[in-house]
């Protein structure tokens, strides 16, 4: 019996460390969802599965492109100015690493709302942007780079940034650089170095950033809902419309899990990529 | 140094006497929850309002306190809805779109006219919008606002307003609220199906309209802060709108801000004053309180613009004069709305966007 006792103890007291997380998992996380799952098939008469079968309708297929090619666009583009950010930080900045650091993570220290009302007053028709091109002779009328995708996928590249160039910085700060210097030896061009070796050796970091940026976008909607005109819907706003406006809390739900579910996806491509990265 | 040791029945004593004392501190709270309620307000000067005037009436006339909580109703509703044997909110502020909601729902108690004596003062329109679940605190208009520097010679009516701004005679700077803002059903889509001859039932007009004016609009507003930012960045010139948050803008610097009731009648807006279900009897008297005439009056002397429903508040001579009486505006059938506002949204989002 103490035999016994002991071989039930032994993994439970390994695992110890886990029980806190695991319980704010559960209480947070699963029960929440469970909930909203239970919501989403039932109604009124109980079981149901209209809620889901209404996300095949042409509209919602509509927005959950929107949702994701958005994810895409502003994934790609904090990639494609990130990695050179993060890459002059870790190899070129020298004593100014620090500062490059806090400058980049400013625009966290403030709210999502004050910076889209700093982005209005800025890219709208009487902003400063506008008024340069105006004024430089580049346009003749003011353009619109608010209320439409322009102004959303600015607004989220510029807040998401320092996740892209965080997550790369820390690979390409653990980078063996005799790796690189071997390639060089061996007559490699910088180029080819670049491309060969050390965009490789930090796909890991571009794979996690790229995944907390598609996923922060995909379920943002105040960038979205202040920035955006009325052909920029996306999931998070439908989700929004129907808990506040119409409060269908079953529509919502079923939304919701929608959602999470395109973030699960995207979390299976990535383990995926990663997986095959680390084959080869 | 000498260290003091206790002894077996000095442990018990304090034991006994820090249990005693835990004991009674339990008690006093319990006592004071009951005395204690928990009431909800828009935020800004509503907020302001409601603590300068509503929550010091009450707590006169009861020797109770009341807790403000600031939000928004789908926040609130759900909230009730989640714990109804022990409701967190007690007295429920909310717009009379949501009434629909909360009758199905079932989270509020039918009024009781011998705890609200002040419910004698008010008039039966301001009563039956929430079938009597509790009646109407106060109201607004929906109006046409502009700007004045921009557009001297404003609509008259309703009707005018979709005419020209579809014409593009006001640009691209016009606006209206969106599907995600909360009155809109009320104030765009059957706003303009009741001037274009349509109905609750047959909605087609206003979504038309809105289609229409849609090529105009840079912006459908969520929110009331959005669409003052909209007129004071200039990128919109003419809109639908409260007229009190519009007068306070007017009020608060922005000298070209103006308003028009229009012809047909601006849309009401009313904010109904519900007892929730299994809060304390206290909730009656925060009710009452509510719809107090001096209580009013206060009120409208820091939410200018906005009406009140008893009939007996005498408003401030400042701010009578910016009110549009009641029999000035179209009421909407605001039940038959939120019956038909999953559906309004399905085909708002189909037709027009976000």
């Amino acid at each position: 019996v103490v035999r016994g006792i002991e071989a039930w103890r032994r993994p439970l007291r390994g695992t110890a460390l886990l029980w806190p997380s695991m319980l704010f998992w559960v209480g947070f996380f699963a029960v929440p969802i469970g909930i909203m799952l239970l919501r989403a098939i039932s109604d009124r008469d109980g079981f149901t599965l209209a809620h889901f079968t209404r996300l095949a309708e042409p509209l919602y297929v509509r927005v959950l492109a929107n949702t994701v090619v958005l994810g895409l666009v502003v994934t790609a583009l904090t990639l494609v100015i990130g990695y050179p950010v993060a890459y002059f930080i870790v190899r070129r900045a020298g004593r100014w690493k620090g500062l490059l650091f806090f400058l980049i993570l400013c625009p966290l220290l403030v709210s999502i709302i004050i910076r889209s009302y700093g982005w209005l007053v800025l890219l709208g028709s009487g902003g400063l942007v506008n008024a340069l091109l105006v004024s430089l002779g580049v346009v003749e009328e003011p353009v619109a780079l608010v209320y439409n995708w322009i102004g959303v996928v600015i607004s989220l590249v510029h807040v998401l940034l320092p996740f892209m160039i965080l997550s790369i910085t820390s690979v390409l700060e653990g980078l063996d650089r005799s790796i690189e210097e071997a390639a060089q030896v061996l007559g490699a061009s910088p180029a080819r170095v670049f491309c060969h070796v050390t965009v490789p050796l930090t796909w890991h970091g571009i794979l996690a950033g790229s995944l907390l940026v598609f996923m922060l976008t995909v379920g943002n909607f105040v960038n979205v809902m202040l920035l955006g005109g009325a052909d920029q819907l996306v999931l998070p706003l439908l989700i929004y419309q129907r808990i506040t406006v119409s409060i269908e809390y079953g529509f919502a739900s079923a939304l919701s899990l929608f959602l999470l579910l395109t973030g699960v996806a995207a979390l299976i491509v990535q383990g995926r990529l990663a997986g095959r990265r680390m084959v080869a | 140094m000498t260290m003091t040791a206790t002894t077996r029945r000095q442990f018990l004593g304090q034991s006994a006497l820090l249990a005693g004392g835990l004991a009674a501190g339990i008690g006093r709270p319990a006592q004071a929850q009951d005395r204690t309620i928990v009431a909800t307000s828009y935020g800004g000067n509503w907020e302001k309002a409601i603590k300068q005037y509503v929550v010091p009436c009450f707590e006169k006339a009861t020797g109770a306190r009341a807790n403000v909580l600031v939000g928004q109703e789908s926040e609130w509703i759900a909230k009730i809805d989640a714990q109804r044997d022990r409701p967190p909110i007690h007295v429920l502020v909310s717009s009379a779109e949501y009434v629909g909601r909360i009758k199905e729902l079932g989270i509020a108690d039918k009024i009781d006219p011998a705890r609200v004596p002040n419910l004698k003062d008010i008039p039966p329109v301001f009563f039956d919008a929430a079938h009597d679940l509790g009646p109407a605190f106060d109201y607004g208009a929906a109006v046409i606002c502009y700007n004045a520097d921009k557009i001297p010679n404003p609509p008259a009516s309703i009707a005018e307003f979709i005419e020209r701004a579809s014409r593009g005679e006001f640009g691209r700077k016009v606006t209206i609220p969106g599907i995600t803002y909360p009155w809109t059903a009320s104030v765009a889509i059957w706003n303009f199906a009741d001037v274009l001859g349509g109905s609750v039932d047959r909605p087609d007009a206003g979504f038309e309209a809105v289609r229409k004016l849609k090529p105009y609009i840079p912006k459908f507003y969520t929110s009331g802060p959005e669409l003052l930012n909209l007129f004071r960045q200039g990128e919109a010139n003419i809109g639908l709108f409260w007229n009190g948050v519009f007068q306070s803008f007017h009020d608060g610097g922005a000298r070209f801000a103006k308003w028009v009731n229009p012809k047909e009648g601006g849309v009401m807006g009313l904010v109904v004053v519900h007892k929730v279900k299994n809060a304390p009897e206290l909730a009656w008297d925060y009710v009452n309180c509510m719809l107090d005439p001096t209580v009013g009056a206060g009120f409208a002397s820091v939410l200018v613009g906005y009406g009140l429903t008893n009939q007996k508040v005498k408003y401030p001579a400042a701010v009578a004069d910016k009110i549009v009486p009641a029999s000035a505006l179209r009421k909407p059938p605001f039940e038959a709305i939120q019956a038909a506002l999953p559906s309004w949204t399905d085909r708002w989002n189909r037709e027009i966007g976000a």
